[in-house]
């Protein structure tokens, strides 16, 4: 565990700059030690100890960290020796576990989630710490540290899953009211509509109105490839999360929510479709004089 | 609150971290502070909005139930429109229930497509 203070004369840390002499660079380490240490410092004055601030606290912790490291801009190790000081190490790695399961279901923070690793190592870290260290019967116990690296395994695949649809996302967010209304799904309503409208004029009376609804389905399936590709928005739910985490295979997964999303979209045309029809029907009944 | 910590914030830039020191993490501290009470402040709203939001949505739905129900308990005879049977094949049973009228298009089936209907046309507003 190094604290930073005796080892800023030997060589210039990232953080100080390095005009200073070594006694002024020994100075400004201490100082901002210090100042890394205030909060650490007002929490024990006022009886917040590290095991009953909570879990819920560890996320905060973690990113008050990350701010505190932001504006430093230097000085990383003594961050790290606050979580040693005062963190246990199986309360740590509990934390972490319970900020893993916590984040499926937060949404979209890819920052976090790509933490998660660094969280892990730093558990680690800190357990062979613990090992070395004064307290060796702290360490976490075998066979919980085993299931907790298979969980964690799991979520890294929801997690890769994750990350590639969020990284999916940017492309379909520039038009925000467009992203499901794509062209191609325009056009296929419109089509719809025009097709109830053309088989209530001259069709129905020889055919049944469904068969040149699925001419146009089929029609469609060979159009869809000349469309833009536009990958629709799958939804990420805690549906989706709670599946792969069960061990189905995220290819699966996703297949099986394509095809789902294409039965919709026959459905939602099938819908247009007849209620244009219906609509036409009652128009010309109204204004008309056909008698069906 | 917010303003509070922003002229807080202005303070602490105008003090000198070398000279007043002591001062400075006070400062500090009590920005820390405060900005932790914020946070629970804004979740607390936040959960509350939420909760208010989701009891409008659940209750907006059960009037939809319900009216749905009546509608359907009401007018289950009773076709919407009448087709001629051959028209509708093969499906004309499905889209008459529960009428069984044959050629008719039943509340139920109505109901189902003028739902889509509606939702498709208030999607881009939403």
């Amino acid at each position: 565990m190094e604290d930073g203070g005796g080892a800023g004369a030997a060589s210039a840390p990232p953080g100080v700059p390095a005009g200073l002499s070594a006694s002024q660079r020994r100075a400004e380490l201490r100082r901002r030690k210090l100042l890394m240490n205030s909060e650490e410092r007002i929490n024990r004055i006022m009886g917040f100890h590290r095991p009953a601030a909570g879990k819920d606290d560890e996320s905060h912790t973690e990113s008050r960290l990350q701010h505190e490291q932001d504006k430093s801009n230097s000085l990383p190790i003594p961050s790290v020796t606050k979580r040693i000081v005062l963190g246990d190490s199986v309360c740590n790695l509990a934390g972490t576990a319970d900020h893993a399961g916590s984040m499926v279901d937060l949404k979209g923070d890819k920052d976090l989630f790509s933490k998660t690793p660094e969280l892990v190592n730093e558990g680690a870290s800190e357990l062979r710490h613990r090992n070395r260290g004064e307290l060796p019967s702290e360490a976490a116990p075998r066979p919980p540290r085993h299931g907790l690296d298979q969980y964690l395994s799991r979520f890294d695949e929801a997690l890769k899953l994750r990350n590639q649809l969020m990284n999916e996302k940017p492309s379909q967010e520039n038009g925000n009211a467009v992203e499901e209304f794509d062209s191609f799904r325009i056009f296929r309503l419109v089509g719809c509509a025009l097709l109830a409208i053309a088989v209530r004029a001259f069709v129905c009376k020889y055919l049944s109105i469904f068969a040149p609804f699925l001419t146009l389905q089929l029609a469609y399936m060979g159009l869809s490839k000349y469309f833009p590709k536009c990958e629709k928005k799958v939804k990420t739910t805690v549906l989706t999360a709670a599946l792969l985490l069960s061990g189905i295979p995220a290819e699966v997964i996703s297949r099986s929510m394509d095809t789902y999303s294409k039965m919709g979209d026959v459905f939602t045309d099938l819908c247009v479709y007849f209620f244009t029809f219906i609509f036409c029907h009652e128009l010309i009944l109204v204004f008309g004089s056909e008698v069906p | 609150m917010r303003a509070e910590i922003q002229n807080m914030k202005q303070e602490l830039s105008t003090i000198s971290m070398m000279d007043e020191f002591a001062r400075y993490a006070r400062l500090e501290r009590k920005i820390n502070k405060m900005t932790d009470k914020l946070k629970t402040h804004v979740k607390a709203r936040t959960a509350q909005l939420a909760k208010i939001k989701w009891v409008i949505n659940i209750v907006f739905y059960i009037l939809q139930a319900a009216l749905m129900i009546s509608l359907i308990w009401k007018y289950y005879s009773e076709p919407v429109t009448v087709l001629p049977s051959k028209w509708l094949a093969p499906l004309e049973r499905l889209v008459a229930f529960p009428t069984g009228v044959a050629g008719g298009v039943g509340i139920t089936c109505w109901l189902v497509v003028c739902n889509k209907v509606v939702a498709i046309m208030l999607h881009p507003f939403s």
